[in-house]
């Protein structure tokens, strides 16, 4: 059967695992590393709600979370991580049809959403800090001590979440590079790295979905 | 090279090779989510992230702080699914895929395991 019958016309990419249907072997790569970097968030989160039921106040007695974070600023740079993902299909769908103009505009939008998110995220940090004070192990809101580890599983899920943002942003610009030369609109499966990337910033995207409802709304 | 033209894919002959009882009849027979499908889902998320902002106002009370919990999770869970189905095209792979992207469910089972635990810890002292 293997080659008994091959016509060299009919030389393919690497036979594909009948389990995993049409998905390469790259796409099958990310989501394993997805699927293990969601267990890493879901350990942050799942710790940070057990300690919310547990814990007496939180973060400090007659104070809610949505007091100390401001929600406003940090809804707006949630809408934009939604639409960076809207913008990364667009990305996608472009090169698969190999449009090269059209994958670098929607990457670049992409990127900006992605830059917009961390400067909002940067300035909430120096507010945090400098105004509110809340301090990394320990902070004080209006005058009254927040609880210790407030400051800390804040600091700690947000920042982890900021850093897949930032590799996000050099793994996409390193892809807009690519698509700038026309590596991945050349038709067949060229346009697959721009879908891995996909793959890896809208998990992004859906983890910040399950942080910002447990850490600043919850 | 001629095999891999997958967005483009009117010619039913040119993926037929593997016969693939699960994973590529879907992908086949709907093709790709459009552009229509991507702005309904985009709109959607929009518009739940209104809902979630409005939850911790209006369940605000210490009593009712419960329901609000619930909401909200239900809430973010709907749309990392819309995420994960449309975004991450999860709706049209295979099902094997589909398992190993809903490995971090476990921590859900964890959760449920750890609540049990607690209220057991309650019950004994």
């Amino acid at each position: 059967m293997e080659t008994s019958h091959a016509p060299a016309a009919h030389v393919s990419p690497p036979a594909a695992d009948p389990h995993f249907g049409q998905a390469t072997g790259g796409k099958v790569g990310m989501w394993m590393f997805i699927a293990q970097d969601g267990m890493a968030f879901g350990g942050l989160l799942l710790a940070y709600g057990l300690m919310l039921l547990w814990a007496d106040y939180w973060p400090a007695p007659g104070v809610k979370p949505t007091d100390v974070l401001g929600i406003g600023l940090t809804a707006v740079a949630t809408f934009i991580l939604i639409c960076s993902s809207v913008s990364m299909v667009m990305a996608v769908q472009a090169a698969q049809h190999a449009r090269k103009q059209a994958t670098v505009f929607w990457l670049a939008l992409t990127i900006l959403g992605g830059l917009s998110f961390l400067g909002i995220q940067a300035y909430e940090y120096t507010h945090l800090v400098t105004h509110t004070g809340v301090g990394l192990t320990q902070g004080t809101f209006q005058g009254q001590p927040l609880h210790p580890l407030f400051g800390a599983t804040f600091f700690v899920v947000t920042g982890f979440h900021g850093a897949h943002v930032t590799a996000g942003v050099i793994y996409l610009t390193c892809i807009l590079f690519g698509a700038m030369k026309g590596r991945y609109t050349q038709g067949g499966l060229s346009y697959s790295p721009v879908e891995l990337v996909g793959l890896f910033w809208h998990f992004v995207d859906l983890v910040w979905i399950l942080v910002f409802t447990f850490i600043y709304l919850l | 090279m001629s095999a891999a033209s997958h967005p483009t894919s009117h010619d039913p002959h040119a993926q037929a090779a593997p016969a693939d009882p699960h994973g590529a009849p879907p992908a086949a027979a709907h093709g790709h989510p459009t552009t229509s499908t991507f702005i309904t889902i985009w709109l959607v998320l929009g518009f739940l992230t209104v809902v979630e902002l409005a939850v911790p106002q209006v369940y605000d009370a210490e009593w009712n702080r419960h329901t609000k919990w619930v909401l909200l999770v239900l809430l973010a869970i709907s749309k990392a699914m819309l995420v994960g189905l449309y975004f991450m095209h999860l709706k049209w792979e295979a099902k094997w895929l589909k398992w190993i992207a809903l490995m971090p469910a476990y921590m859900g089972i964890a959760a449920v395991l750890l609540m049990c635990e607690e209220a057991w810890r309650g019950s004994v002292t």
